[in-house]
């Protein structure tokens, strides 16, 4: 028996596949640059770098950190550590924190928590590392507990989150994270 | 004109398959570090070095910035035990025993990802403030009427999602979340 192939159809199959593989990945790596890299540069209010936000649970739609826990308040600063670095004096109340890195599309680049830190009250001095070698600490004003983190993302957010045990606690745990400051180096 | 229809066939199809299989890897079933648990959905996320850019792809979608799994299981139902779709209409029990975690709490989403607006003013519960059994279980009620013991209002609000958030879950559950066991979902009426 002989079976005829129409190489037409064949040819056509194998396009459609390779065309099918090209949307599959553009769509998937570029997803993050289209939607996140978006939702940072259009997070804050101010536009300004290093400027300290804090934001509600109830007011999360289709934005950067949708779907936000009300048993936890949110503060941000947007950073670029293309010129200097990041310097963050970070508070928090004396119950579960965390404080993330995250960069332009979304990766979370550094993370810490109450259980790591040991302490509610820190500094930490975010350095420019994307190239591979530290960015100069020259002239930058860092005490001896500074924590110092190389970060992979040239820029991004900063997120501060904390625990808020009891509704009736939600003030002040707004107004300790409130306390934190962000600014160039 | 043969030739005209193949090639629009061609890029019909090519990108229809495209766009197909990324929404499944996404955001469906298919995506790869994605693991379910009954009705609970979660996706494994690691440090930045070894990000899978689909979980990454994900995230953006869903507009979150989520933390490391070693510090937060961020666990979804939008579907019941039984696989049927969550409804802010029905009356739902949630059972769970006690889960070995530092913290945890429960949130009630609309479909929008919003919290559902009512007049009790209440989103969610969590370790510290849920009503609890002798053993250290739990039932949550969703309901748009008032029920009694822990009841979260869902406001006839339409299609619902239900978020379980673990904080530094002990390793025992940690390292078995697709098989440790999790809150069960039951419908109990509708209206």
């Amino acid at each position: 028996m002989r079976v005829n192939i129409d190489f037409h159809w064949v040819y056509w199959g194998i396009a459609t596949v390779l065309l099918a593989a090209v949307v599959h990945l553009a769509i998937v790596l570029f997803l993050p640059t289209m939607k996140t890299a978006r939702h940072i540069a259009s997070f804050d209010v101010t536009g300004e770098i290093a400027r300290l936000e804090q934001i509600s649970a109830r007011e999360s739609g289709d934005t950067l950190l949708s779907r936000r826990s009300p048993d936890i308040a949110y503060a941000f600063c947007r950073f670029d550590l293309s010129e200097r670095p990041l310097k963050i004096s970070a508070r928090f109340p004396k119950t579960f924190w965390t404080i993330g890195v995250f960069s332009d599309i979304g990766d979370n680049v550094y993370s810490l928590n109450d259980r790591q830190a040991g302490v509610n009250e820190l500094e930490i001095l975010l350095l420019d590392g994307s190239s591979g070698t530290d960015q100069s600490t020259e002239g930058v004003n860092a005490g001896a507990d500074t924590i110092v983190v190389s970060s992979l993302a040239q820029s991004g957010v900063v997120v501060f989150r904390a625990l808020v045990e009891n509704p009736s606690e939600q003030e002040a745990v707004e107004q300790t994270l409130a306390a934190s400051v962000c600014e160039m180096g | 004109m043969r030739r005209l229809v193949t090639i629009l066939m061609f890029l019909v199809a090519g990108i229809g398959l495209g766009f197909l299989t990324a929404s499944a890897a996404v955001d469906g079933d298919l995506g790869p570090s994605r693991i379910t648990n009954g009705p609970w959905r979660t996706w494994l996320v690691s440090g930045a070095t070894r990000v899978n850019p689909y979980v990454r792809a994900h995230f953006a979608l869903t507009g979150e910035l989520p933390l490391r799994s070693s510090e937060v299981f961020i666990l979804n139902a939008n579907v019941d035990s039984e696989g049927d779709t969550l409804s802010g209409e029905c009356t739902y029990r949630i059972d769970s025993p006690q889960i070995a975690t530092r913290w945890w709490s429960l949130t009630v989403y609309d479909a929008n990802g919003q919290l559902i607006e009512t007049p009790a003013r209440r989103y969610s519960f969590n370790s510290r403030n849920v009503m609890r059994g002798r053993n250290g279980d739990f039932t949550i009620r969703l309901s748009p009427q008032a029920q009694p013991g822990n009841w979260i209002p869902t406001g006839n609000a339409g299609r619902i999602l239900v978020t379980l958030r673990l904080y530094n879950a002990e390793a025992e559950l940690g390292d078995n979340i697709s098989t440790a066991p999790l809150p069960t979902i039951k419908r109990l009426e509708c209206v």
